[in-house]
């Protein structure tokens, strides 16, 4: 047994009203630099839906997270050390614009300078990345609340899934509209893919709280990491040419403060805490082979803070 | 317990659907029960610390009556909308109707209720108050009229004088200014905004019908073959934003956010009051409107020194709820005074005529201040009167007094922390010891037990600086109608249910039954079911569905996004980034395919008032025959020219209009009878219908 913290985080779906308040906070306090436009550390999805980036759980596309060799052995699914080398100076597989969305602002100068005119001004759409003129055809949030769903639902690669296992069950008919928001940050995992991914060691999870971190020093923009997360909870900033991802707002919980998607949640659905498990054992937990088991291995994995031999081992 | 949000007002019926709602509460016998009964969640909101609020805005410490007025009645005369509404109010009528509706246009219904006292109506007469209030003072100084009323009453009798709402689009009975503030008019509540461009604002505009010329007229309400455009002179507005109302304002004054200033919050909807606090003061040279206002009021004050200096004011107003004059029309019957035979009388049928003083050099120094009525008279609400001298003595030692001028030693509340410090000292919920003194006068005139409600709160009085560290419950209090004593939650009628406290009706009890000579008319006596209007039978507009063209008739609804009531925060760019990035309309899959319109393709919405241009969102959780057009999209973002008529698409109100349901404006009689921020017509365009268009997709800006 090796005793290690970790920041939780519980979202209780029930209470979530897909407000975005979460994410604008977020993005307020973390992501309003030139470099980071399409970047948002936390974002609210509606489901069924694509999620942010477009078909983020498509891992036969992505190539995210880990997956089981024949060996039973837990590799990442892009690849071991050996091809991911040989491929290094390759561009990686990972999200392009198109898959994310073009960000923009408005031409908001002239409803202020517009001259005596024959009609109102209006502040036209302008693309954030060529500063032209733009026509707005994907977002963040494109399909907010099931918008566009008879285009595009049937992409939701969970929808895709059920349909193949169940013979169309869901039906995108009005008399059976179902729902649910789904507000996601990095979950901080206990074996992450993305700093297993990193050629270059830059990603790390610390000892003290599990918090996972990008050294800005350290990152050589490689981009293993945008692939390695099953996620897609890695973002490449395209200024500085570095990673960057949700910080668990460190600073803030450090001094005891809550995250701050956290504290601006209108429907207090986020609940923070400290919990201890076996380092050891999420290895054997992430490898196992029935997904019907893998809820009850994982919770196997934390540990009872009471438990005299957790004490006794967390001293040692 | 059944739990209401503001759609069903915003249909033409209703009146009708909320009555069934009532109807079916009371019938369970759940009405004023916790976890039963009716609530609502928007739409209807009242202030917790009722009586400070409302007799301070109204300047009720200084002078009586008031001016207020019912905004739907107002909009619909002023701009000119009720000229489209070529058809009769008998077009409702049951067919046991005695003919009370027959003929008349809703114009007409408007001003007849205005001149039988039943609705609020201004400008009041064709002629200036003022000269009138002289006119009436020397013809009472040389005997000719007994007194003012009277000499009013006679002079409209023979129509020397006459209402301003029958010849509404004579100049000189047009707005000529307007100040908005905390209200974005043309970009998001203007229904019918397009009238509001082209008659009130006389500016681009896109009304799309002709006038119903060709229509029933109204007989009371002259009909000018041209309507006028542009009756407002001046147009002034206070924002933190540039907004749609901004853009065309001559004057805007920069205005401090929520952020930088002090004031209170409070809802019927929990039972707490809140304090706003400012966490920074006002950047540049942004003011609170509190301070705004306080500047205009000194520089008029100034001005009026030679303009206007003291001069009387003759003041109309209808008869009020839980006045003695909701008894004034017994029977709810129509009892015209237009008609030779009926006599003219004030307070009885006609509206009641007072002669107010108005020292128009000591505004500002009497808005600084806490007027004398509130010693001699107190403030009243619901019919209970607050006798003030604890609190006023009080409020002179937090607030300190003012020193010279014409508030003279009065009470202070030059400053937003101490008016909003007055509120709450004048106010039951607020102020424990007038809650127990307005229940111990109650307890006289109803002969119930009620003082206990409140019992024990005597010593307690919310300030200011307890809201400011945290919300507080407010007291149980006359002036609500649940209970919240002992740590319950609020409930409405509760004290009504479980102490029979009267209900403030006809009969003191709840009322399936109304028998007023409309409503009965109408053959709404009983709560029915009536469905949205028929708007191709009554009004000409295209039949509801699809019919093989390229376009599809919808009906067109308005409702709040998730992300905004009104205008704020859902045109952000940060909000714009996570949906669609301007103006949409959400549209079922049927109807979409039916016009081939794909998923983010621009559309047109198009009727006789107006044109939106959107881009479709198709989504299988709308259902065939109705789009959703949200709320306070404004013309300000990403909206381009429209094909209808070339000129830049419009707001969600572009393709509204109000349509006023006659039997709102019933008013006089019991519970019927107007009341501020209480009971007026609603303003109705939840009925409306839309063509919606594939338009080409090259759009032009």
């Amino acid at each position: 047994m090796r005793v290690m913290a970790q920041m939780g985080m519980v979202m209780n779906l029930d209470k979530c009203i897909g407000c975005h308040t979460c994410s604008v906070t977020c993005k307020q306090a973390w992501t309003n630099r030139a470099g980071t436009e399409y970047v948002w550390f936390n974002n609210v999805e509606t489901r069924p839906g694509q999620g942010y980036p477009r078909r983020y759980e498509d891992q036969e596309r992505w190539h995210g997270g880990w997956t089981l060799n024949k060996r039973g052995k837990l590799v990442l699914k892009a690849g071991g050390r050996v091809k991911k080398m040989l491929g290094i100076f390759a561009s990686p597989v990972q999200p392009e614009l198109k898959d994310y969305y073009e960000p923009w602002t408005y031409d908001y100068k002239t409803l202020v300078d517009a001259p005596l005119g024959e009609d109102f001004p209006v502040a036209r759409p302008k693309s954030l990345i060529t500063g032209e003129d733009t026509k707005i055809t994907w977002s963040a949030n494109w399909d907010d609340d099931l918008g566009g769903s008879a285009e595009h639902g049937h992409l939701d690669p969970i929808v895709e899934k059920v349909r193949r296992e169940s013979e169309d069950k869901i039906k995108f008919a009005y008399e059976q509209t179902f729902m649910f928001y789904l507000p996601r940050i990095c979950e901080h995992c206990l074996n992450p893919s993305c700093m297993a991914s990193c050629p270059s060691g830059a990603i790390y999870k610390r000892v003290e709280d599990g918090i996972v971190l990008v050294d800005q020093d350290r990152c050589r923009g490689w981009r293993q990491c945008v692939t390695g997360c099953p996620y897609k909870k890695i973002y490449f900033n395209h200024k500085t040419g570095k990673a960057e991802k949700c910080t668990f707002c460190y600073p803030r919980v450090e001094v005891g403060l809550p995250t701050v998607c956290s504290e601006t949640c209108v429907g207090r659905l986020r609940y923070l805490g400290l919990f201890l498990y076996d380092a050891d054992a999420v290895t054997a937990a992430a490898a196992v082979t029935d997904p019907q088991e893998l809820y009850d291995a994982q919770m196997d994995v934390l540990l009872d803070p009471n438990d005299p031999a957790v004490q006794a081992e967390a001293r040692a | 317990m059944i739990i209401m949000g503001a759609g069903i007002c915003q249909w033409f019926h209703g009146d009708a659907t909320y009555r069934a709602v009532l109807a079916l509460v009371m019938l369970t016998g759940c009405m004023g029960r916790n976890g039963g009964g009716w609530a609502h969640y928007v739409g209807q909101e009242k202030t917790r610390p009722a009586t400070g609020w409302v007799s301070l805005a109204n300047a009720l410490d200084w002078a009586r009556p008031p001016r207020t007025m019912i905004g739907t009645g107002y909009w619909y005369m002023h701009t000119d909308q009720w000229r489209q509404d070529g058809y009769s109010a008998d077009a409702l009528k049951s067919p046991l109707s005695t003919g009370a509706l027959d003929g008349m246009h809703t114009a007409d219904a408007m001003a007849q209720s205005a001149r039988l006292g039943w609705m609020p109506f201004y400008p009041q007469f064709d002629r200036n108050p003022l000269d009138l209030a002289d006119a009436a003072e020397a013809a009472v100084a040389a005997g000719t009229a007994k007194d003012t009323p009277g000499y009013i009453a006679d002079a409209l009798k023979n129509r020397t004088l006459n209402p301003a709402i029958e010849d509404v689009d004579a100049p000189e009975n047009w707005p000529r200014t307007l100040v908005l503030w905390r209200s974005n008019l043309f970009g998001s509540s203007a229904k019918g905004n397009e009238y509001f461009l082209r008659n009130l604002l006389g500016t681009h505009n896109n009304v799309i019908g002709k006038d119903h010329a060709e229509g029933l007229k109204p007989r009371d309400v002259k009909w000018h073959e041209q309507a006028p455009e542009g009756k407002l002179d001046l147009l002034v507005s206070a924002d933190f934003r540039m907004t749609s109302t901004t853009l065309l304002s001559d004057v805007v004054f920069p205005a401090a956010t929520w952020y930088e200033k002090h004031d209170l919050s409070s809802t019927d909807m929990h039972p707490f009051v809140h304090a706003f606090t400012p966490a920074i003061d006002p950047p540049w040279e942004t003011k609170t409107d509190f301070d705004t206002f306080h500047l205009l009021a000194q520089e008029f004050s100034r001005q009026a020194k030679t303009h206007l200096g003291v001069r009387k004011d003759l003041v109309s107003v209808p008869l009020q709820h839980d006045t003695p004059g909701q008894l004034a029309q017994p029977g709810g019957t129509v009892w015209d005074w237009r008609d030779a035979s009926i006599p003219a009388v004030p307070g009885q049928n006609m509206p009641n005529f007072s002669v107010v003083e108005r020292d128009y050099t000591a505004i500002a120094d009497k808005l600084a201040a806490v007027g004398p009525l509130a010693d001699k008279l107190g403030f009243t609400v619901k019919n209970v009167t607050y006798r003030l001298t604890g609190p006023l003595e009080r409020l002179s030692r937090s607030n300190g007094v003012m020193l010279g001028g014409a508030a003279d030693g009065r009470p202070a509340i030059d400053t937003d922390a101490k008016l909003a410090e007055a509120i709450l000292a004048f106010s039951g919920t607020t102020n424990g010891a007038l809650s127990v003194q307005g229940f111990k006068d109650l307890e006289v005139r109803t002969g119930r037990k009620l003082a206990d409600l409140s019992e024990g709160s005597e010593e307690k009085f919310i300030t200011f600086a307890q809201t400011q560290a945290g919300p507080v419950p407010v007291i149980t209090s006359p002036e609500w109608s649940g209970s919240e004593t002992g740590g319950r939650r609020y409930a409405p009628f509760t004290i009504n249910i479980e102490r029979l406290k009267p209900f403030h009706t006809l009969t003191g009890r709840m009322h399936f039954f109304l028998d007023h000579d409309w409503i009965r008319d109408i053959g709404e006596s009983l709560p029915i079911y009536r469905p949205p209007l028929d708007m191709h039978r009554l009004f000409g507009e295209p039949k509801l569905g699809r019919d093989g063209s390229m376009e599809v008739v919808v009906r067109y609804l308005t409702p709040h996004s998730k992300w905004s009531i009104h205008s704020e925060y859902q045109d952000n760019l940060l909000m714009l980034s996570l949906s669609r990035g301007g103006p949409t309309v959400w549209m079922s899959p049927a109807d979409a395919a039916a016009i081939e319109v794909k998923d983010n393709d621009w559309v047109e919405c198009v009727n006789i008032n107006g044109v939106l241009v959107a881009r479709a969102i198709v989504s299988h959780r709308m259902p065939a025959g109705v789009v959703y057009v949200h709320h306070a999209q404004e013309r300000t973002i990403d909206v381009p020219k429209s094909e209808a008529t070339g000129r830049r698409g419009g707001i969600h109100n572009s393709v509204t209009r109000l349509l006023v349901k006659p039997s709102h404006l019933i008013g006089g009689y019991a519970q019927l009878a107007y009341a501020f921020n209480y009971l007026g017509p609603a303003g109705n365009q939840r009925d409306m219908v839309a063509t919606v268009r594939r338009r080409s997709q090259e759009v032009q800006y």
